[in-house]
């Protein structure tokens, strides 16, 4: 079973996002992290998440950009910056159409900038897509 | 031999050597005069030379008596009738002494022939005849010489003196008679006297050449005192020396009148005259037979005597002043005949070649000073004209000096002249008010002394400068003596001789120090208005990043709820789908598809806030190229479309391609919106050469628009069709003009419902230090 970990704060985002996998019959085990902090602590084990085994690595990780306390970019800085778990494929799933937040993030580490389309429809085609290429398509390096 | 002998041979023999002499010169210069000496003397002279030679051959005593006393007595007679040239003698007394002398001859020959005895009374007869006829001629001759002058008063006087002491010789004589005692002395005194006697009167009328040439040289000596004890200014002047001419011609011979005629050209005129009336001579300047017409062509002095055979025009001459007698004298320079002298004399001239010689001697004296008087007059005259030249010039340069004076002293600019090696030579007044000093400081100070300190570095340069002969003009700050400053602005003028060598330089100074001030009020002014726009850029940059965060914040905000009411919707008509009717499902698209033009219009308004933002990258484009690209793309995504493309090849242009393709998209897609109505619609993307060299234009033949409403098609969210119509957000055609106003062009719009549109632009020349700050003032519109 693989695991992905969606990073969103908006719980609206987060229902259409799984709302999204569902209906592109995604059934992987989905973990929700409402901010960069929870993010982290999943990925690293700590806070919340104490205990868990890092090792267990998610196989992707979906991260919106704009986040309270900690946002998406540091949260990418602190994945690629340890070499635990800096393999993890991050693809960034954002509002945002600033080519600056797309540069920064590709030269951060993404792997992947979509921006989330405001129509619902689309939006399928892109999660339906993306998990198709990430998680069967992509060869995982664990 | 006796003394009385001896001094009787001399007598004898002066007596002879007289008579010879005498008729020699009537010989060879004949004349009334000279016949009547020669007359005289043979008179006295005969006798001895005859008795010597009958005594020599032993003839009767009575014989050679006879005519020694015939001789001897016709003397006096002889003397009378010379006298006469002197004064006239009257008639009556020259009758009485010819019958005294026929008288006594008779009746001297009458007692040595018959009474012995009256012999004695005879002779004494005879000798009061001798002394009374002697004594009478002498004072005629004393007379006749107060009237005569020069030489020829000499010569009268010495023949006055003969005629005396002849008189006296027989008055001696006669008192042997009643002194027979002292006869011997007597009788050797009156030889001694009788000898003197022809000795006086050989000197007077015969004398020797030496004589002659002692009173002429007199004479001379006399009228060149006279010239040169006048001052040089006078004596070197031709009147004068004519006027002097005149006076001394008539005081030298013992003239009544005398002229100087002078000849200019072919005129002739009365230079000077003297016992003449004016106009007296006019009549016979020109005559031609006249004496000064003939004194002109030959060149020698004449004399003409009224006695002798002459002219009308001379004689009436000689009458108009009532003279016997005129010389004429030629003045002769190295020209010729300048000029003629004459001299009128009066009766009873005896000697008139002595006159005539002085007269000549004198005048040609007289020339040597008329031709200096001349060259003097004439250097005068080019003096005159010299001084009056340099009077007229140096007045002249006084005048132009006064006015450079003035010019100088009343400059407003101030005037600083130094010398070879930079030290002042001269300043104006208003140069030592500007630095509140005195000319005499400044002419004693070096001029470096003013310069402000910090501008001393500029001394040497400028001294090197000069040196070169170059000129210049430059802004210095001066200090002045009451502590202010002076800007000046300075002109200097390096100051060169005729060689080009530096003698000084010439500095026109003009104060500067309010403009100055003025300046650096305005460089403050500056300053702040800078600092100001910094201050202002700085808040402008900060707004801008606050644009940036809000625009971020409403890209990703914003777009959120959309996306939920989109999925939601979605969502429920999925899932909820039986619970609706036919009516729900179709408000539900209406409230997705609201959402999703509601994130339309967000993602044009970012577009159109980051086209103002982005950084412009320059580069070369080819409109062609990228207008085919983008029809391809709306091809691809319009596949029924079947329109027409005209795309004009090569059409480059300078500007950012990503920004320019927007804009080229823009428009494109427009005329692919619009055409959509259009029965065989065409697009078209052309250079419009006819607008101009970088007008380019995009034309469709669709639904175009009412030009009433051009100027609102730029405008952001304007819209001129219904959403039914044509869909769009009203944000393009802004954004456009946005990327043409960012490239520097222009855009604008032609077309008419129904007849499609055309939109024009241009793109300025690339300016590669454009940054994005200048283009934020846009964005706060």
């Amino acid at each position: 079973m693989t695991t992905i970990l969606l990073v969103e704060d908006n719980p609206d985002d987060e229902a259409l996002t799984m709302r999204a996998f569902k209906k592109s019959h995604l059934a992987n085990d989905v973990i929700v992290a409402r901010d960069g902090v929870e993010a982290l602590d999943y990925v690293f084990g700590t806070g919340a998440y104490e205990g868990r085994d890092i090792a267990d690595k998610p196989h992707l990780i979906l991260l919106d950009l704009k986040l309270p306390r900690l946002d998406g970019m540091d949260v990418l800085k602190r994945i690629r910056s340890d070499e635990r778990v800096n393999l993890i494929p991050v693809v960034v799933l954002t509002s945002s159409r600033e080519q600056e937040d797309m540069v920064r993030s590709y030269a951060l580490g993404a792997n992947s900038y979509i921006r989330k389309p405001v129509d619902f429809n689309q939006f399928v085609q892109a999660v339906q897509q993306l998990g198709l290429y990430w998680l069967v398509l992509n060869e995982s390096p664990f | 031999m006796s003394a009385n002998q001896f001094l009787t041979v001399i007598c004898q023999l002066l007596f002879a050597a007289l008579t010879i002499t005498t008729l020699v010169s009537y010989i060879r210069e004949r004349g009334v005069i000279r016949r009547d000496i020669a007359l005289m003397f043979s008179s006295l002279g005969i006798p001895i030379v005859v008795v010597a030679l009958l005594q020599s051959i032993n003839a009767p005593e009575a014989a050679v008596t006879f005519i020694s006393l015939f001789s001897l007595l016709a003397a006096p007679y002889l003397l009378l009738r010379l006298s006469r040239h002197l004064q006239p003698v009257p008639q009556s007394v020259l009758r009485a002494a010819l019958i005294f002398v026929v008288a006594a001859w008779i009746a001297e020959m009458l007692s040595v022939i018959f009474v012995p005895a009256l012999s004695s009374a005879v002779g004494l007869t005879v000798i009061l005849y001798f002394i009374v006829v002697n004594a009478y001629t002498m004072r005629i001759f004393l007379r006749g010489m107060s009237r005569s002058s020069g030489i020829a008063r000499q010569r009268i006087y010495l023949a006055a003196a003969g005629s005396g002491l002849l008189a006296l010789a027989f008055i001696i004589a006669l008192m042997t008679l009643f002194i027979p005692a002292l006869s011997n002395l007597l009788i050797g005194i009156a030889y001694i006297i009788l000898v003197a006697s022809p000795v006086a009167y050989f000197l007077g009328f015969t004398p020797p050449r030496w004589l002659r040439a002692m009173w002429q040289l007199h004479e001379l000596r006399s009228f060149l005192l006279s010239m040169t004890s006048k001052p040089m200014y006078e004596r070197l002047s031709v009147s004068t020396g004519i006027d002097e001419l005149c006076h001394t011609a008539i005081r030298a011979i013992g003239g009544i009148a005398s002229a100087v005629i002078r000849e200019q050209g072919i005129e002739r005129n009365v230079a000077a005259q003297i016992g003449l009336d004016t106009g007296q001579l006019d009549s016979a300047l020109k005559a031609p037979d006249g004496i000064i017409e003939r004194t002109f062509l030959k060149g020698t002095p004449l004399s003409v005597c009224a006695a002798d055979n002459i002219s009308v025009s001379d004689r009436m001459l000689l009458a108009s002043v009532s003279a016997e007698m005129m010389h004429t004298s030629p003045i002769m320079t190295a020209e010729g005949v300048w000029g003629v002298t004459i001299v009128f004399l009066h009766s009873g001239v005896l000697f008139p070649e002595d006159d005539l010689a002085l007269l000549n001697l004198l005048t040609q004296q007289s020339a040597v000073f008329l031709e200096n008087s001349l060259l003097v007059d004439e250097l005068r005259v080019h003096s005159g004209e010299m001084e009056s030249r340099v009077d007229a010039r140096t007045r002249e340069l006084r005048e132009s000096r006064e006015e450079y004076r003035r010019i100088v002293e009343t400059a407003q600019e101030g005037i600083w002249l130094t010398d070879a090696s930079f030290k002042t030579t001269f300043v104006n007044k208003k140069m030592a008010e500007m630095l509140a000093t005195t000319i005499e400081d400044m002419l004693s100070t070096p001029p470096e002394d003013y310069l402000d300190g910090d501008w001393l570095g500029i001394v040497e340069q400028l001294k090197t400068r000069r040196r070169a002969g170059q000129g210049e003009q430059y802004e210095s700050k001066l200090r002045r003596r009451d502590g202010g400053v002076l800007w000046a602005l300075t002109s200097a003028t390096p100051l060169k001789d005729d060689d080009g060598k530096l003698v000084g330089s010439l500095t026109m100074v003009a104060d500067i120090t309010k403009l100055k001030e003025a300046e650096e009020r305005l460089l403050q002014l500056n300053a702040e208005l800078e600092e100001r726009v910094a201050s202002r850029t700085a808040d402008l940059i900060t707004l801008n990043r606050e644009m940036e965060a809000f625009s971020y914040s409403v890209s990703h905000d914003l777009r959120a709820p959309l996306r939920g009411i989109d999925g939601f919707s979605q969502a429920l008509l999925e899932d909820h789908a039986d619970q609706l009717d036919e009516d729900g499902r179709h408000l539900l698209n209406r409230v997705r598809a609201a959402a999703q033009r509601m994130a339309t219009l967000i993602d044009d308004l970012l577009n159109l806030s980051r086209i103002s933002r982005s950084e412009m990258k320059w580069e070369n484009i080819d409109l062609a190229e990228l207008a085919h690209s983008i029809i391809d793309d709306l091809r691809q995504s319009d596949p029924t479309r079947d329109i027409e493309i005209a795309v004009a090849p090569e059409m480059c242009v300078s500007g950012d391609e990503r920004l320019i393709r927007i804009a080229l998209e823009n428009l494109l897609r427009n005329a692919w919106k619009f055409t959509r109505n259009t029965k065989a619609p065409r697009i078209e993307v052309t250079p419009m050469l006819e607008y101009g060299a970088d007008v380019y234009a995009v034309h469709d033949n669709g639904a175009g628009f009412d030009m009433a409403y051009a100027d609102k098609l730029f405008g952001a969210f304007q819209r001129l069709h219904s959403m039914s119509e044509y869909e769009g957000t009203g944000i393009g055609l802004a954004t456009v003009q946005r990327i043409i106003h960012r490239h520097g062009g222009r855009i604008w719009a032609e077309g008419a419902v129904n007849e499609g549109a055309t939109f024009y632009f241009t793109l300025q020349v690339p300016q590669p230090e454009r940054s994005g700050t200048a283009d934020d003032h846009d964005f706060t519109r």
